[in-house]
C-alpha cells in the first residue's frame, strides 16, 4: 500500500511540474504568434461582417426608407465591419512587437499557431462537448452525460487510473442529482 | 411621495404569500454557493435560475432570480477571500484585501466582515431603489424615442468602455449583439430576418441559451489552457459572527461606497464590478490612517467593495425596471425572465394594477435581509466544495450549461446554439473581444431599433430633422453628448496626454 501511495506522489509531483511548464510554453507561444493569429481571426470577422452586411443592405434596397426591415441590419453590421477594421488597423500600427522568434517560418509557426489557438485539451473537449450535445437526441440526455462525464474527466486527468473511481461517482452523482432536482423537482424532463 | 407609500403597501404583498420567502432564500443559497466558484459566475447562476424557473409563475421566478442575484454577488467574495480568485467580477476589489487577511489567519474576520457589510449595502440599495424608481419614472415619461435609443447606445459604450481592452472589439461584440438580436422575424413588418427559413429562428435565438453558452462553455473551455491549481488556505474557520464594530465602525466608508454603488449600478450598462473598483479606489484615496495599508489587509477596502457591490444591485434594478434598460448583464436576465412572463417594463410598471414594482422592491429588501443569516453558514461546506478540481468542475459546469440551455423552452435546438455560441464565445474571448457587450447588444437591440425607427418616423424619415430634434432638447443634447465623449475619449486622451508631457517643462 505505502509503495503505489509513493508512486501517486511522484506521478503528482512530475504532473504538476508540467502543469506549470505547459502555461508558461502556452503564454510564449502566445506571444510568438499572436499577430498571425489575430491577423487572421480579424480577417474572418471581417468577411462574416460583409456576408451580414450584403444581405442587410438587399433587405434594404427592397424597402428602403426609415421605418424599413433592412435599415437596423445595414447600420449595425455595417458598425461591425467598421470596428473589425479599425481593429485590423490598431494590429498592423502596433507591428509585429510579439513575434519575437525571427527563425519560426512556416510549416512549424503553422503548428505552434493552431496550437495556440486550440491546446490540444481544448480541442478535445470542444469536440467532446459538441458530440455530447448532439447525441442527446440519440441516446437519451442521462446516458449521455453519464458518457461524456467518464470520458471529460478520464481524459482530463490524462487517463491516471487512480482516478476512475472518482470519475464514475461524479458521473452516477450528477446524473442522480439532475434527475431529482431538475426532473422531480422543478418537473422538467430530460430527453 | 404618495408613490413611495403606495409602493411600499403593494410591497406587503408578499407577505401574504410566505412560501415567496423560502423562494428568495432558494435563490439566495443557490446564488452564493454559484457565484462563489470561480467558474460559475453570477450571469451564468442567474441564467441557470431563469432557466430554471421559466415556466414557473411570476411571482416565484423572480423571486428566485434576485435572491440568486443577491447572493450571487456576495458569493463572490469568499472565493476572493479564500482562493484569491473571484467567484464573479464584483467581487475583484475584495480581493484586494481579503486575501492578505486570510493569508494573516484572519479569514473567519474578513467574512464576516463582508456579510454584513454586504448586507447594508444591499439594503441601502433597496431603500434608494424604493425612493428613486418614482422619480425616475416621472423623468423616464418625458422620454422621446430618439432619447432611450441613445440612452440604450449610451449604455453599452459605457460597458465597452469600462470593460477594458480595445473599444474597437468591444464595440464590435455590441453591434455583433445587436445583429444577433435582429435574427427572426421583424414586429413591424413581419419581414424575415436572417431567418434561413427555419421556424425555430423565426422567434430569434433564445437569449438564455446564447448566455449560458458564452458565460458557461466558453469560460470553461477557455479555464481549460491553464490546470493549474488553487490551494485554499488552511483556516480557523469556526465562528464568522461579525461584530458591532464590524458592521458600523466604518460608517463613512459604508455610506459613500454604498452610493457609489447605487448610483454606478444605475448608470446603463456598468454594474457591481465597476461600482466595488471605484469605490475601493475612492476609499483607498479617503481613508488618511488606516489600521492596516490598503492592499495588505485594511478592513475599510473590504468595507468598501462589499457594500459597494450589493448596493449596485438595487443601484441596477432601477433603470431596469423604470426604463427596460438593464443596468448590467444580470440585470438584462432579471429583464428577459420579467419579459418571459409578460411583465411591461418602463414608465408603466410603478402605476400598474398589480403593484409587481412593490413587489420587485420589496423582494430585493427581503433578500439582503436573509443574506445575513444565509451568509453565516456553511463556511466548512463551502471549503470542501471549492477544493473540487478542474478536472472534475469544468465538465460539470458543461454538463450543467446543457441542463440549464434546454430547461427553458425543452428545446434541444437551444442547447445545439448554446454549444456553438460556447465555441465561438472561445475564440472571441482569447481574441479580447469582451461578452458583456455582446449581451447587452443582444438584449439591447429591439429597443434600439424600435426607438430609432420611431424616432426617424416622429422627423418624418429626415436625418436632419432628427437632428434637429436632439439639437432642441436638452436631454437628447446631453445623452448625445455623454456618447460623443466616451467615443472621443478613446482617441482623445492618449492625444491629450502627448500634449500635456510635451508642454511640461523639464
Amino acid at each position: 500500500m505505502k509503495k503505489s501511495n509513493l508512486e501517486q506522489e511522484k506521478r503528482q509531483a512530475v504532473t504538476e511540474e508540467t502543469t506549470e511548464e505547459k502555461v508558461a510554453r502556452l503564454e510564449q507561444n502566445e506571444k510568438k504568434t499572436s499577430f498571425v493569429r489575430e491577423r487572421l481571426f480579424l480577417l474572418i470577422l471581417a468577411v462574416a461582417s460583409v456576408a451580414m452586411l450584403v444581405p442587410s443592405i438587399q433587405m434594404w434596397l427592397k424597402k428602403p426608407g426609415a421605418n424599413a426591415p433592412g435599415m437596423f441590419p445595414t447600420i449595425v453590421t455595417a458598425g461591425m465591419l467598421l470596428c473589425d477594421l479599425i481593429a485590423l488597423f490598431q494590429l498592423f500600427r502596433a507591428g509585429r512587437r510579439g513575434d519575437a522568434d525571427p527563425e519560426l517560418h512556416g510549416w512549424d509557426k503553422l503548428k505552434i499557431a493552431i496550437g495556440t489557438e486550440i491546446p490540444f485539451t481544448v480541442f478535445v473537449m470542444m469536440a467532446a462537448t459538441i458530440l455530447y450535445v448532439l447525441s442527446l437526441s440519440i441516446v437519451g440526455f442521462y446516458i449521455a452525460t453519464f458518457l461524456y462525464l467518464i470520458f471529460s474527466i478520464m481524459f482530463l486527468y490524462k487517463g491516471d487510473k487512480s482516478k476512475v473511481k472518482q470519475a464514475l461517482l461524479v458521473a452516477a452523482g450528477m446524473d442522480l442529482a439532475v434527475y431529482a432536482i431538475i426532473d422531480l423537482i422543478f418537473q422538467i424532463h430530460m430527453p | 411621495m404618495t408613490t413611495i407609500i403606495e409602493t411600499f403597501l403593494s410591497g406587503l404583498f408578499v407577505f401574504t404569500k410566505p412560501e415567496l420567502l423560502l423562494f428568495v432564500m432558494g435563490g439566495l443559497l443557490f446564488g452564493m454557493y454559484a457565484g462563489a466558484m470561480p467558474g460559475i459566475s453570477a450571469t451564468m447562476a442567474i441564467s441557470l435560475m431563469v432557466s430554471f424557473t421559466y415556466n414557473w409563475s411570476i411571482y416565484p421566478a423572480i423571486a428566485v432570480a434576485l435572491g440568486c442575484y443577491v447572493g450571487a454577488v456576495y458569493g463572490g467574495s469568499r472565493s476572493a477571500i479564500l482562493l484569491n480568485v473571484p467567484g464573479t467580477p464584483s467581487a475583484i476589489a475584495t480581493a484586494f484585501d481579503g486575501y492578505p487577511l486570510a493569508k494573516q489567519g484572519k479569514a473567519a474576520k474578513a467574512l464576516g466582515i463582508t456579510a454584513i457589510q454586504s448586507v447594508i449595502g444591499g439594503i441601502i440599495g433597496s431603500v434608494f431603489l424604493l425612493v428613486a424608481a418614482p422619480l425616475i419614472t416621472r423623468f423616464a415619461l418625458m422620454f422621446a424615442s430618439r432619447d432611450y435609443f441613445l440612452l440604450a447606445l449610451m449604455g453599452i459604450m459605457l460597458l465597452v468602455s469600462m470593460s477594458g481592452g480595445s473599444f474597437a472589439k468591444g464595440m464590435f461584440s455590441g453591434f455583433l449583439g445587436m445583429f444577433i438580436g435582429v435574427i427572426g422575424m421583424d414586429a413591424s413588418t413581419a419581414v424575415q430576418r436572417f431567418t434561413f427559413n427555419n421556424i425555430y429562428l423565426m422567434n430569434g435565438i433564445s437569449t438564455v441559451a446564447i448566455i449560458i453558452g458564452m458565460f458557461g462553455l466558453s469560460e470553461s473551455l477557455v479555464q481549460m489552457r491553464d490546470f493549474r491549481k488553487v490551494t485554499v488556505r488552511k483556516q480557523e474557520l469556526k465562528s464568522i459572527m461579525p461584530s458591532l464594530k464590524d458592521a458600523f465602525g466604518y460608517l463613512r466608508v459604508t455610506i459613500e461606497s454604498s452610493l457609489i454603488g447605487v448610483f454606478i449600478g444605475a448608470l446603463p450598462g456598468t454594474g457591481g464590478n465597476i461600482a466595488a473598483l471605484i469605490s475601493y479606489d475612492r476609499a483607498k484615496k479617503t481613508t488618511k490612517n488606516p489600521e492596516v495599508p490598503f492592499g495588505e489587509g485594511a478592513i475599510e477596502g473590504l468595507v468598501a467593495s462589499e457594500s459597494s457591490n450589493n448596493a449596485a444591485v438595487g443601484g441596477a434594478v432601477i433603470p431596469m425596471l423604470t426604463l427596460g434598460i438593464p443596468g448590467d448583464s444580470a440585470t438584462a436576465l432579471l429583464l428577459a425572465c420579467l419579459t418571459a412572463h409578460g411583465v411591461v417594463t418602463g414608465p408603466t410598471l410603478i402605476g400598474s394594477q398589480d403593484g409587481i414594482f412593490g413587489i420587485i422592491v420589496m423582494l430585493v429588501f427581503i433578500a439582503n435581509i436573509l443574506l445575513l443569516p444565509a451568509s453565516l453558514t456553511g463556511i466548512r461546506i463551502f471549503a470542501k466544495i471549492v477544493e473540487v478540481p478542474k478536472q472534475i468542475l469544468l465538465p460539470l459546469i458543461i454538463v450543467l450549461a446543457t441542463v440549464g440551455s434546454f430547461a427553458a423552452k425543452k428545446n434541444l435546438m437551444d442547447v445545439y446554439f448554446m454549444a456553438g455560441f460556447g465555441v465561438l464565445g472561445y475564440f472571441l474571448s482569447i481574441h479580447g473581444f469582451k461578452t458583456g457587450p455582446m449581451v447587452l447588444g443582444m438584449i439591447l437591440s429591439q429597443l434600439l431599433e424600435l426607438n430609432l425607427r420611431r424616432g426617424l418616423v416622429g422627423a418624418h424619415g429626415s436625418v436632419w430633422t432628427l437632428l434637429g430634434q436632439i439639437v432642441s432638447s436638452p436631454l437628447s443634447l446631453i445623452l448625445t453628448a455623454v456618447v460623443v465623449l466616451v467615443v472621443l475619449s478613446q482617441f482623445g486622451v492618449l492625444k491629450k496626454l502627448k500634449k500635456f508631457k510635451s508642454g511640461t517643462p523639464q
